[in-house]
């Protein structure tokens, strides 16, 4: 059985990719990112100079670099699609499928399972075009099936505050968009916030967004307005009312926020 | 019905790039993507714009691959912020290639494919640093007649205006040269849009004059490579912007037409490109130098004589006319007197180091590198020797110059040649002639180059779609890798000169060396190595110490506390001597640190880089649990450097006493892990400019026992 034409260049290069992403996984990107990585990157490089694979390699900085969750996951996914839709052979088109399944076992790629039945078949047809034609419309495929897919399970986005003499000032512009987590806005002492919120994207006249306290809750809609909310608990969130419709596209933005009498 | 089946398979591009373009913008709606207003439109609308430019010809590989790239991501936008980053990067890198493929039309098609871009330019780069100024100068030309810009910039609104500038001068003399201003100035009427549509005008004509040298330089498709010149960074980064960079380029690419043809036609050129470069902006000085230099070293022997003799007298006249009629507005005021040229004697010796190392910045630096953000940069380094072998008066043409315009870049502007916080290689723009002439000696040629030219058009299309990212602000994360990973992961990603690390600047300057050799000898080869380039910086950035810098931590981490200085515009740390990084300043009692304890460790070790600014030292407490150890701490004054006291002409000169010019001080504490996090906080209320100003935090587990 005849090896792979592994050139002396390439093989540095992955074992060199190898060890650097080794290192970078080490910093905090989990066993299965790893896996599907390695697997993938093994793959992908079996065939030097198709760009398929090279994108495949790149597919893969992200969950190196410390995004995780649903994000990686769908990084490592794409990249075992693109080498299933490379011209590497069967071997090393089945390796990528593998190392794609490895994300969808960790449960982490919600919303891409039809992605999932894509990758097996394309993996496996003989020609390269018609597995490049199947991948893209699996991908096409995804929001007609269950949506868009989303972020795993996210903590509140913390908005960064200023103290200031006995007011606290939250620094702005941050939006929520769909698929972010909502802001949360620590208080130092049971009061009353201010925040100056901006809303759109939307083609109705109903709430975008929420502003919720532990004692009240007040709908954001469309337009600019400054909304005085009063909470005792210590913290105020700003959350999207509003998830993924076509021809939406919902935000709120949070201009700033503070305690006192600052305008 | 068959005209039309004649005209669809006559202008099959077209039309692939009109559905291309329709298909985009129907997916961002149907898929709720974000900034469906600008973005949304734009980038569509360019596509089929640069589809009109294609006409007849094919669509390029490059833009299916990134059509291709676009489908795959866009359904995935709301996974991760990078991925709609990348979706939105892929449509503006498509349009791109097809626009690029289209310029390599001819003349008419070079213009139009630039003009192309024109709208997505116009609209959404923020019109800021020195774009303001010109405009400003350029309403005072024209409507008061004077140049002093600090009472204009209200012609389209009354509230805008701009304030006196570093190095503006009193009585009414701006920073900036008139020249640019009074290029720009038709387009006055239409306010800063009208001025940039001028500017970017000005950059089609600088393209074509581009095409015409690299014609001469044997490159067998000019008029793509001088749109790929201009549509790639950093050429990108100030196209159709008031920035005078691309006029400069075009008024050398004139002088080297001119010095190439010969004759009267090509003497009247040069002579006009020598004269109007220092009149455009007195950097682009050494240039006129250069193109002079070449023009003596072709001349004859007698002839030689003759224009240095000329050439002196020219001069001469010059600055007497600029001492005697423009009062010195020109030269005199700001160079032709002690203090400056102290500066440049004593300045120049100290930094000595930086201005040697400012070459590897300039291409490997996280913030201003040309290579990280425009990997065709290394064919442009690799084909330097092939153009010399090949087309050696061309090589001298625009070498001198360039060679003459570095040196003076660097030597005279030490702390400030990479000129952030404006758009990442601005002042690279005059090198670009010859980088672009020497780059397709090699990307010509079958089988190479086509990975660099891919890589670039994506990061030019990151650029293109969301404009804000060119700008880096000095602090040691680039601001498109953060946007990508996070600005912790991005740190170690690039090697910083803000931050600096041996060993990982090290690495990157082998792997540029790795990429340029690859480009000139083995373009097969050049996928693997980028990766391999790739993974050896990224490698070399993981083995740096763990740890957090201040100004980096998330708000989960800070409670309170606030960046120094406030404003992220980094000139006023240009001139601190402790450091030029943004710190973060601790001041009020409720403002604390929190990060986690390493999974495992018995006990930790905190590390602390920072500056302690108070009358009677600053009291610090560092709490893990319920152990608590309290510390006070008090830096001093860094010593002021030689070279201050050589131009003050006094040997004890203090320092200003504030932050930026405090001494970065260590401190460390062992604690036992009694709980899941460590916190650091100021244990009274500071007054500033007193407190706590934290550069770096480590947290180290000690005697780990599982």
């Amino acid at each position: 059985m005849r090896m792979p034409a592994f050139s002396r260049v390439p093989l540095a290069a992955l074992l060199a990719s190898a060890a650097g992403a080794a290192l970078l996984a080490l910093r905090g990107a989990e066993w299965q990112l790893w896996a599907g990585w390695g697997i993938a990157a093994a793959a992908a490089l079996s065939r030097e100079r198709d760009p398929w694979c090279l994108a495949a390699c790149v597919a893969l900085v992200l969950p190196q670099a410390g995004v995780g969750g649903t994000a990686a996951s769908a990084a490592v996914a794409l990249s075992a699609g693109m080498v299933a839709g490379s011209r590497a052979g069967l071997a090393a088109r089945t390796a990528a499928l593998a190392g794609g399944l490895v994300v969808f076992l960790d449960g982490r790629a919600g919303g891409l399972s039809i992605w999932l039945a894509v990758l097996a078949v394309a993996a496996v047809l003989p020609r390269a075009g018609a597995r490049r034609a199947l991948l893209l419309a699996g991908m096409a495929a995804v929001p007609l099936a269950g949506g868009l897919p989303g972020p795993s399970s996210q903590q509140a986005r913390v908005v960064q505050e200023r103290y200031g003499e006995g007011e606290t000032v939250w620094e702005g512009p941050v939006s929520v968009r769909v698929g972010e987590p909502e802001l949360l806005l620590r208080c130092r002492e049971p009061g009353t916030v201010f925040l100056d919120l901006g809303a759109g994207g939307v083609r109705d006249e109903g709430p975008v967004g929420l502003v919720v306290t532990d004692r009240m809750a007040l709908p954001v809609t469309s337009g600019r307005e400054t909304l005085q909310v009063r909470q005792t608990s210590g913290w105020v969130m700003v959350t999207l009312e509003r998830g993924y419709t076509p021809r939406t596209h919902p935000v709120v933005h949070l201009f700033g926020a503070w305690t006192g009498d600052r305008p | 019905m068959g005209a039309a089946r004649r005209l669809a398979a006559g202008h099959r591009g077209l039309l692939l790039s009109l559905c291309a373009g329709a298909g985009i913008f129907l997916a961002w709606r149907v898929l709720g993507m974000p900034l469906p207003g600008a973005p949304g439109r734009l980038i569509p609308l360019t596509w089929a714009l640069a589809g009109v430019v294609l006409w007849d010809r094919r669509l390029p590989p490059a833009a299916i691959i990134f059509l291709c790239a676009f489908a795959v991501l866009a359904p995935l936008w709301a996974v991760h912020r990078a991925v709609f980053l990348l979706a939105g990067a892929s449509a503006a890198a498509g349009a791109l290639a097809v626009a690029a493929e289209g310029a390599s039309g001819g003349r008419l098609r070079l213009v139009l494919a630039l003009l192309a871009l024109g709208p997505v330019i116009l609209a959404t780069v923020p019109f800021t640093g020195d774009e303001p100024h010109y405009a400003a100068l350029s309403e005072s030309i024209v409507v008061d007649r004077d140049l002093d810009e600090t009472d204009n910039l209200h012609y389209r609104d009354r509230t805008a205006g701009v304030s006196r500038q570093t190095a503006s001068l009193s009585g009414g003399v701006s920073h900036h040269q008139p020249l640019m201003s009074l290029l720009v100035a038709p387009g006055l009427p239409l306010g800063a849009a009208g001025m940039r549509a001028v500017s970017l005008a000005m950059a089609a004509a600088a393209s074509l004059l581009l095409a015409g040298v690299l014609r001469r330089s044997g490159c067998s498709r000019p008029f793509r490579a001088a749109f790929l010149a201009c549509a790639l960074m950093p050429g990108l980064g100030i196209l159709g912007t008031l920035y005078p960079g691309w006029v400069a380029a075009g008024l050398l690419c004139l002088g080297v037409w001119g010095g190439l043809r010969g004759g009267r036609a090509g003497a009247w050129a040069l002579a006009a490109a020598v004269l109007l470069m220092p009149l455009l902006k007195l950097r682009f000085a050494p240039l006129s130098a250069g193109l002079f230099a070449a023009l003596v070293l072709y001349s004859a022997p007698g002839r030689r004589k003759r224009l240095l003799v000329w050439a002196a007298v020219l001069l001469a006249a010059v600055l007497a006319a600029d001492r005697g009629v423009l009062g010195g507005r020109l030269f005199w005021i700001r160079y032709g007197n002690v203090d400056a040229l102290l500066v440049l004697m004593h300045r120049t010796r100290a930094a000595a180091g930086s201005i040697a190392s400012a070459p590897l910045a300039a291409l490997v630096d996280a913030e201003v590198g040309l290579l990280p953000r425009a990997p065709w940069i290394a064919a442009g380094l690799a084909g330097l020797g092939t153009l010399w072998r090949r087309r050696r008066r061309v090589a001298v043409w625009l070498g001198l110059p360039a060679a003459a315009y570095l040196v003076v870049l660097f030597v005279w502007l030490p702390q400030t040649w990479h000129s952030m916080p404006t758009p990442a290689g601005r002042l690279m723009v005059p090198v670009l002639p010859l980088l672009a002439a020497s780059a397709w000696q090699l990307l010509d040629r079958r089988g190479g180059g086509s990975v660099l030219i891919t890589a670039s058009l994506a990061a030019a299309g990151a650029y293109v779609f969301s404009p804000g990212l060119r700008f880096n602000l000095a602090d040691g994360t680039d601001a498109l890798l953060s946007a990508l990973m996070g600005p912790r992961a991005a740190a170690a990603a690039l090697p910083s000169m803000i931050r600096p690390d041996a060993l990982h600047m090290a690495a990157a300057a082998a792997a540029a060396a790795a990429l340029v050799w690859a480009a000139a000898s083995r373009p097969k080869r050049l996928p693997a190595v980028l990766l391999l380039s790739a993974a050896l910086v990224g490698g070399a950035g993981a083995l740096a110490p763990d740890g957090w810098e201040a100004e980096d931590l998330e708000p989960a981490m800070r409670r309170g506390c606030r960046l120094y200085p406030l404003s992220p515009d980094p000139l006023a740390r240009y001139f601190w001597f402790g450091g030029q990084q943004r710190l973060l300043r601790m001041g009020h009692a409720d403002d604390l640190i929190r990060l986690p304890v390493p999974e495992g460790a018995d006990s930790v070790r905190v590390g602390i880089v920072a500056r302690a600014m108070g009358e009677d030292g600053v009291p610090v407490a560092v709490e893990c649990g319920g152990d608590t150890v309290h510390m006070s701490l008090r830096t001093g004054l860094v010593e002021a450097p030689a070279w201050v006291g050589g131009i003050r002409r006094r040997r004890d000169v203090r320092v200003a006493a504030e932050p930026g010019n405090l001494a970065d001080t260590a401190a460390a504490a062992v604690l036992a892990a009694g709980a899941d996090s460590v916190s650091v906080r100021v244990e009274r209320t500071l007054q500033p400019p007193e407190g706590l100003y934290l550069d770096r935090i480590m947290v180290e587990g000690v005697g780990c026992s599982r």
